[in-house]
């Protein structure tokens, strides 16, 4: 009974280190060793947009959406082995970034996670297959828990999603105030010469000195809701050779990847002052310059390929209240945006949540802006400022 | 447990000290790192001797050396444009079979039907001219521009019109034929010596408009008579090298210079705002210089006031002031002021030049060219009205314009060139500028009848004198005076005197047009059509009407001063048939021929700005492929 009730309160603190502690879950194994859990995560958005729409695209665009549609299953089998399998299904994401899309987009059914983790001490872990990559914290914070409404729509980096499939290690050492990872992942997915020079690895490699309340998953969050003080800072670097052609239709001038961030992170709940939470990151990515190439590869350039930029956001969750507030401003520099060269943008945006059922159930509106330095429209593709107002209904069961 | 707590608080402390630093300095600096913009890049590479005085004009020793090498001194490739304007059709001869070739006797025998004959100064002056002279540098490729790829019949908006700027297509063609390539470096030259440069000029605009760099077009500064005087040998015969065409793409020039051309909805709105007609002092001024070579200075005197202007006192003749005609003593035959100036075999000419005037006398009641009556009459600056040979329904000048040559100043041709056809230096043409009052300091917008005698000009101001704000309006006056919504009621406005009819073609410069009677000038007052000189109404003598039917939003009458209706057929018709030099007037080739206008088009008045800086190539759409059809334009001289 002492055995069993260990297991399940094992699995509970393992399956609420990777998202909210909600679904149906079941146990087995003679010992109840191995355990299931399956969450449902929604987020459905209302966006309004103060362009993108009628003849000259100057009209508001209103669009309903699910920004994030997932089916989640957790699992463990005894203390060493656990995995998580994620599934997401989009429709139709028609409002981007930066623009709306001039046709639907579809609908897409994907594996988004399934990967294995094995523990095998504290400061050495492996995962392996498909998840998350070490490179910018903001990436690695969960999705459904992001300080703002989202995460920063400027940090992913080239030829990869948010997503890698490969093998990394990881692990805590000196009490949990230092962490690493170390991974190889596919990169740019394996294709012939006729579309890239080479077919190699993506290797990361990422550190963090985390004080007061150690951060030491391999996820991390936006924000804690109080529940914990966290002090982080950390840094991390990405390569991978030969990733794209300069000039793809001769087939030369072959360019390497590489990436590297710095991140810091701070919450501080002060008793009955309420919380705030502090985060800044700046982050490289760097295409050897492919953009300058005769016909650069095009994931060499855009909103993904060669850029820099940062970001600081902060918030306050009022002490005695579920409601949070948050503003974040964003500025980067992209080698080649939507045909225009060293083009700058600033984003800021600022709104509230508010924590129903913490964030199982949560009710985000947030508003922001969108500036071009030049703004134009060049072979089609617009680049002129907007205002977005995105109201989120966020529930995880 | 204390020195714990205590090394975690200044743990915690460094870190948010360090994490205030970062987000200090990110906000601070604005945190992010620039790319450079390869289209940027390539520019100023290609650019790069653009910034060197001179860059763009090469003597002819320069010229010569490279055609030794068949390369520049850098090893580019060269290539020599011989530009001359007419191909077959127009005189005997076309100019390739002529001047290109060096054919002395065919050369004459154009100038004999150009020019009326063989005494006329034009054909004097080649006559006597050595046959070694004429031809071509040795590898030149004719480029006649009327062979429709350089200039082209295009619309701004409101109307079709001749000679304007080559389209991406065209002068894409155009290159291709001639096997130029991006880095080759193309000496323009001339082989015609009676027309003053522009053909040269103008290509070397239209190359530079379209984008390339000033260190691979350089104009031959005097042409080929400068070439063949530094010790030059010309090649005789029509001798075509061996050329491969190119592939070359008008898009592999990093960027195009479209400012260098203004379009009609451009100088209307600058005429409308007032800035053509601030005094030069303005500092909103913008200079408008029209340059068509002026008949100014041709006056006449009658200072024995036997009723008889002085210059038409001629041996040999009697002149009627009131029919305005010569009689030949020998025969009785009676002859026009054209026929006794450019038939005639006899030396009944007036001695001119292009930079000194024949004595005038004031006040004179023959000076036509300026006011009959009124406050300048007396003392009073003579004002040459530039009269040009090309189609038009009116002439005058744009509103604010400046001519070349007054009683203050003389920026003609003949002054601002040297004796072999090379430009004079910057140091000799910023004073000769300045008499004008023109300096560089305000935009200029140049223009002619057909936008090549202004490209001179425009090269000049913009290559020479190194003036930065030049602009060329290549559509000029054969299309503004063409956007007309008026039309005369009868000869009062109208160039009804036989002598406005100046010869059949003009001499390139100077041009020469005498006025035996005074002509009248109307303007437009902001409400209503006036006497320009009496101010009396002058709007029973307009209608609506013209090419624009009588729409006024493109109307270019009201936009213009110093206006004079060209006859209409219908009003030489219908006039009083005892004047019998009336009829003559009248030229279907130059008085209001048949022009296609959009009286009633919204837009901005720049078509062919939009459609330059949007060509991106010749494909099936932008009509590549189908050579241009070759024209005879319409008038002569420019």
């Amino acid at each position: 009974m002492k055995k069993r009730f260990f297991s399940a309160s094992l699995l509970g603190v393992m399956l609420l280190s990777g998202t909210a502690f909600a679904g149906p879950k079941m146990t087995f194994g003679p010992n109840d060793e191995g355990a299931l859990q399956l969450d449902y995560k929604g987020q459905l958005q209302m966006t309004v947009r103060d362009s993108g729409s009628g003849e000259n695209n100057d009209d508001t665009t209103m669009n309903f959406n699910f920004r994030r549609n997932r089916l989640a299953l957790m699992g463990k089998y005894g203390d060493m082995m656990s995995l998580y399998v994620q599934t997401e299904y989009t429709e139709d994401p028609n409002v981007t970034t930066l623009g709306i899309s001039s046709t639907d987009q579809g609908s897409e059914f994907q594996l988004l996670d399934a990967v294995m983790r094995f523990k095998f001490d504290n400061a050495f872990r492996v995962n392996v297959g498909k998840f998350k990559y070490n490179l910018s914290r903001e990436n690695l914070e969960a999705c459904e828990m992001p300080l703002t409404l989202d995460r920063s729509l400027f940090i992913r980096t080239a030829y990869t999603s948010t997503r890698d499939t490969g093998v990394a290690v990881w692990g805590n050492l000196f009490n949990d105030l230092f962490q690493y990872r170390l991974d190889a992942m596919e990169g740019r997915k394996a294709v012939s010469g006729e579309t890239a020079p080479a077919s190699n690895f993506r290797y990361s490699a990422r550190a963090h000195v985390t004080l007061l309340d150690p951060e030491n998953d391999y996820g991390y969050k936006g924000t804690y809701l109080g529940q914990k003080k966290v002090a982080t800072i950390g840094a991390a670097y990405q390569f991978e050779p030969e990733v794209a052609y300069g000039d793809t239709v001769a087939r030369t001038d072959k360019k390497d990847y590489s990436a590297w961030t710095v991140d810091g992170f701070v919450e501080y709940p002060l008793e009955g002052v309420g919380t705030f939470t502090a985060s800044a990151a700046y982050e490289d990515v760097d295409l050897d310059d492919a953009y300058q190439g005769g016909n650069p590869d095009s994931g060499a350039i855009g909103l993904n390929g060669q850029k820099n930029g940062w970001y600081v956001k902060g918030g306050y969750l009022l002490p005695h209240l579920p409601l949070q507030f948050f503003g974040r401003y964003e500025k980067w520099r992209f080698a080649s945006l939507n045909g225009i060269y060293d083009q700058k943008i600033d984003w800021y945006g600022a709104g509230a949540n508010y924590y129903l059922r913490g964030q199982n159930l949560k009710l985000t509106m947030e508003v922001s802006r969108t500036n071009f330095d030049q703004e134009g429209t060049v072979n089609g593709n617009r680049s002129e400022d907007f205002t977005s107002v995105v109201t989120q209904l966020q529930l995880i069961f | 447990m204390a020195k714990v707590l205590m090394r975690r608080k200044a743990l915690w402390l460094a870190m948010l000290a360090a994490l205030s630093a970062g987000v200090y300095l990110s906000l601070w600096g604005c945190g992010t790192s620039g790319y450079s913009n390869p289209q940027q890049d390539a520019a100023a590479k290609y650019y790069k001797q653009d910034s060197v005085s001179g860059i763009s004009l090469v003597e002819p020793a320069t010229v010569k050396t490279w055609v030794e090498k068949g390369k520049t001194d850098a090893g580019q490739r060269v290539v020599v444009l011989d530009c001359v304007p007419n191909g077959s059709g127009v005189f005997t001869y076309s100019d390739t079979e002529s001047w290109f070739a060096g054919d002395k006797a065919k050369i004459l025998q154009n100038l004999s039907d150009q020019y009326g004959g063989t005494t006329s100064a034009q054909y004097k002056s080649f006559s006597a001219m050595a046959d070694s002279m004429f031809g071509h540098i040795p590898g030149a490729i004719p480029s006649v521009s009327h062979e429709g790829y350089e200039v082209a019949v295009r619309n701004d908006g409101p109307i079709e019109a001749d000679h304007e700027v080559g389209t991406g297509p065209l002068i894409e063609q155009m290159l291709r034929k001639y096997g130029i390539t991006k880095n080759d470096v193309i000496v323009i030259s001339t082989s015609r010596y009676d027309y003053p440069g522009f053909c040269p000029s103008r290509l070397w605009w239209t190359l530079y408009y379209w984008g390339f760099a000033k260190e691979n077009i350089r104009v031959l500064n005097g042409g080929n008579k400068a070439y063949a005087m530094a010790g030059g040998a010309l090649q005789k015969g029509v001798t075509l090298p061996l050329v491969t065409a190119s592939t070359f793409s008008l898009t592999e020039l990093p960027q195009r210079h479209l400012d260098a051309r203004i379009s009609l909805g451009e100088l209307i709105a600058l005429v409308d705002s007032g800035r053509t007609s601030l005094p030069d002092t303005d500092a909103d001024k913008v200079v408008v210089l029209d340059t068509r070579q002026p008949p100014v200075a041709y006056y006449f005197a009658d200072q024995n006031s036997n009723g008889v202007p002085d210059i038409f006192e001629l041996a040999g003749y009697s002149y009627s002031s009131s029919t305005k005609l010569f009689t030949r003593g020998a025969d009785s035959a009676v002859l026009t002021l054209s026929e006794v100036l450019f038939k005639e075999t006899t030396p009944a000419r007036v001695a001119f030049s292009g930079t000194t005037n024949p004595p005038i006398t004031l006040p004179n009641p023959y000076m036509g060219i300026t006011t009959p009556t009124g406050p300048s009459l007396n003392g009073g600056t003579p004002l040459a009205i530039p009269l040009g040979a090309k189609g038009a329904a009116f002439e005058g000048i744009v509103k604010g314009a400046k001519v070349t040559k007054t009683g203050a100043w003389n920026i003609t041709v003949p002054a601002i060139t040297r004796a072999d056809g090379g430009y004079k230096t910057k140091a000799e043409l910023l004073p000769i500028f300045a008499a004008a009052g023109i300096d560089g300091s305000k935009p200029i917008v140049v223009y002619c009848n057909s936008g090549a005698l202004a490209s001179i000009y425009w090269y000049v101001f913009h290559e020479i004198c190194e003036f930065q704000n030049v602009r060329m309006y290549d559509g000029s006056w054969q299309e503004w005076a063409m956007l007309a919504a008026y039309e005369p009621v009868d000869n009062t406005y109208v160039m009804t005197d036989d002598y406005t009819a100046f010869p059949s073609y003009p001499a390139a410069s100077p041009s020469v047009v005498f006025f035996a009677a005074p002509n009248q000038y109307l303007e437009w007052n902001g409400t209503k059509f006036v006497d320009k000189y009496t101010g009396a109404d002058a709007s029973a003598h307009v209608k609506a009407g013209g090419t624009l039917g009588g729409i006024p939003k493109w109307d270019t009458i009201t936009r213009s001063e110093h206006v004079i209706f060209r006859s209409t057929k219908t009003i030489n018709d219908n006039s009083n048939g005892s004047i019998p030099f009336k009829l003559r007037t009248y030229s279907g080739a130059v008085d209001w021929p048949t022009v296609t206008t959009y009286p009633n088009y919204q837009g901005a008045g720049n078509l062919i700005y939009e459609q330059d800086k949007a060509y991106n190539g010749s494909s099936a759409a932008t009509g590549s492929g189908a050579a241009p059809t070759p024209f005879t334009p319409k008038g002569g001289g420019c």
